[in-house]
């Protein structure tokens, strides 16, 4: 080997090592099919030249949904599903799509997801929010995949009901028919859930649930851990709990602010448990009810300090100091009191993320780049890796 | 729920799970090809999969330890997705994917350059590239890579990037000619063109000429 060739491969070998951080990770390809998909919805659509889709490709996404949106609003009969279908139901009304097999789907109000089909491999769904009723027709050989949040159902012959409320972190699956199974956090060894029952999970709470609908037996597959969950929740209930109590996930952020408000919201303040005063505060705040939402996540800290709960609202705190009021100065406070209580749990990639973009803002270059470092160490494909490494350069 | 059926057929989608792959596409390369001009559901992610390691060897030989890897590496795949119909043998489709990797990150280089020359900046404001990753290697490895580098960059693209697949690589002259849209002699001339220039832009770089200089004893070893 000749000189130049030996220094050459020493640098590659420096260079692999340096290079390791951007080879193409899950994230990647998984951006890359996303891109594919809207370079079909442009093709589709001859809106622009190709060679522009890569960096419009963001917009692109706005204006094939909107797109799509509009034809589905224009038709009255059901959906027919197409390659990578983005569907968005409106605020009061659903959407129902059927399938070449007589399968169907309906986006309960206001849910968005996307749907596939293909004869040959079944259906797959991704729901992004809200709930889907879905009814899959049994063929041997075939499966659908339905994705809600970070939960994926296995289904071959089934009718059932399944919701991912992004904002509360709760998934939620009723089965009428049939059997399936779900994996994802909580239950990554798979939970098989029968006819008749309905299984919820909490990311926040981290609480499995699965319960009967009926006056079925519990099947055998039903785990310890669910039903020891579902004993705990029992006990705990309180007089004041029976009293009031927050509705189901179908309930929208202003009827359940509404029924606080019936029903008093000192009183509730002083006499609920922790997670009932997070889901009013976060009601509230998606309401834009930012005084009841500040009450309401003030009054768990007070009340319940120390716990989880407490932690998730203090990162609510500084969401909204954040986005709502561009406090970034307080913003700063309650990320890093996140942090400070729950560092490594679930939000904790996000409150990272939004502390330096609070830095940045309010002005403090030093601690913007310290905590950029800490994200880019930490979470180097997190959402806010791109903006990291902006704040982080020299 | 309405269950009327239809006689439509879809194609997957992109999955948001990791646990999930979207539906694959099974069989070799020049079926992979037709099936990416039927376009076949899952024959754009079986592509990225077969391929996504060799393009991006390709780009970061060419470019460096660069953030900007991840996007030309999506570049080099959209661009192979958008000419596909141009590709006339398909079972070549690896040398095929080098030769995009190759131009989309000499069009990169380029594009640099021709902004580098819209400003005018002290060398403290270039931005570093992205070299904060921890390396098990040594510093003077480390630092002799960043005086490759910095050679590299002050040479005429064509040469830095027959340079660096030959060189770095190791890439045969043959694959490297075919890579580069370039006939065997011109690539063999334009290799002895960048060995004479590289030798001698490392006359600034204190270690690489050092260790050039002491290459005979490194032989004798």
């Amino acid at each position: 080997m000749n000189d130049l060739r030996q220094i050459a491969q020493e640098a590659a070998r420096v260079e692999d090592e340096l290079a390791r951080p951007l080879l193409a990770t899950e994230a990647a390809r998984e951006a890359f099919v996303a891109g594919v998909a809207q370079m079909n919805v442009q093709r589709r659509h001859r809106m622009t030249s190709p060679r522009v889709l890569v960096p419009v490709m963001a917009a692109a996404a706005v204006v094939g949904a909107v797109l799509i949106h509009l034809a589905m609003t224009s038709a009255s009969s059901p959906e027919v599903p197409d390659a990578q279908k983005w569907v968005q139901a409106p605020r009061d009304e659903s959407r129902t799509m059927t399938f070449e097999d007589g399968s169907a789907l309906r986006f309960e109000q206001a849910s968005k997801g996307r749907v596939g089909f293909d004869m040959a491999q079944g259906g797959r769904v991704i729901l992004e929010s809200g709930s889907a009723d879905i009814h899959v027709i049994h063929r041997d050989g075939v499966e659908w995949s339905v994705l809600a949040g970070p939960y994926r159902v296995r289904v071959t012959g089934t009718r059932f009901n399944v919701a991912w409320d992004a904002d509360y972190q709760r998934f939620t699956l009723q089965l009428h028919d049939g059997e399936v199974v779900v994996t994802g956090p909580l239950m990554e060894e798979g939970q098989v859930v029968r006819s008749g029952r309905v299984l919820s999970a909490s990311l926040i709470d981290e609480r499995l649930e699965l319960k009967k609908v009926t006056s079925d037996n519990e099947g055998p597959n039903e785990t310890a851990e669910a039903r020891k969950s579902s004993d705990d929740r029992t006990r705990r209930k309180t007089r004041h709990q029976t009293e009031w109590a927050v509705r189901d996930n179908g309930d929208d952020c202003a009827s359940i602010v509404a029924d606080a408000e019936k029903f008093g919201v000192q009183r509730l303040a002083r006499s609920v448990e922790a997670q009932q005063l997070l889901t009013i505060g976060t009601a509230a705040r998606q309401c834009h009810r930012l005084d009841l939402a500040d009450s309401m996540y003030e009054t768990l800290r007070t009340r319940f300090p120390g716990t989880g709960h407490a932690a998730t609202a203090a990162f609510y705190l500084g969401r909204m100091a954040f986005d709502q009021n561009g406090r970034y100065d307080e913003a700063v406070r309650w990320f890093e009191t996140y942090l400070h209580e729950r560092k490594g749990e679930t939000l904790a990639r996000e409150a990272t993320g939004r502390l330096m973009e609070a830095h940045s803002r309010a002005g403090n270059a030093a601690e913007a780049r310290r905590t950029a470092a800490t994200y880019l160490r930490d979470y180097p494909d997190g959402p806010h890796a791109r903006r990291a490494r902006e704040i982080a350069a020299p | 729920m309405d269950t009327r059926s239809t006689s439509r057929r879809g194609v997957a989608i992109p999955d948001h799970n990791l646990n999930v792959r979207p539906m694959l596409f099974a069989g070799d390369d020049g079926a992979l090809v037709a099936a990416l001009r039927k376009g076949h559901p899952g024959a754009a992610t079986a592509l990225f999969d077969r391929h996504v390691a060799h393009v991006q060897r390709v780009v970061i030989r060419i470019m460096g330890a660069d953030d900007e890897i991840p996007d030309l590496v999506n570049e080099v795949f959209y661009q192979a997705l958008r000419s596909i119909h141009s590709l006339r043998d398909p079972d070549r489709l690896g040398g095929w994917m080098t030769r995009i990797a190759v131009f989309t990150a000499r069009k990169c280089i380029r594009s640099r350059k021709r902004r580098s020359w819209l400003r005018i900046v002290g060398d403290d404001q270039i931005p570093e590239p992205a070299w904060s990753a921890p390396v098990e290697s040594s510093d003077e490895s480390v630092e002799l890579y960043g005086q490759v580098r910095r050679i590299m960059d002050r040479m005429p693209v064509d040469e830095r990037i027959v340079f660096s697949l030959r060189y770095m690589d190791g890439m045969e002259i043959a694959d490297l000619a075919d890579a580069c849209g370039l006939s065997l002699r011109t690539a063999k001339r334009r290799l002895a063109r960048c060995e004479t220039r590289f030798k001698a832009l490392a006359a600034t770089e204190p270690l690489v000429r050092m260790r050039l200089d002491a290459g005979g004893k490194w032989r004798n070893r």
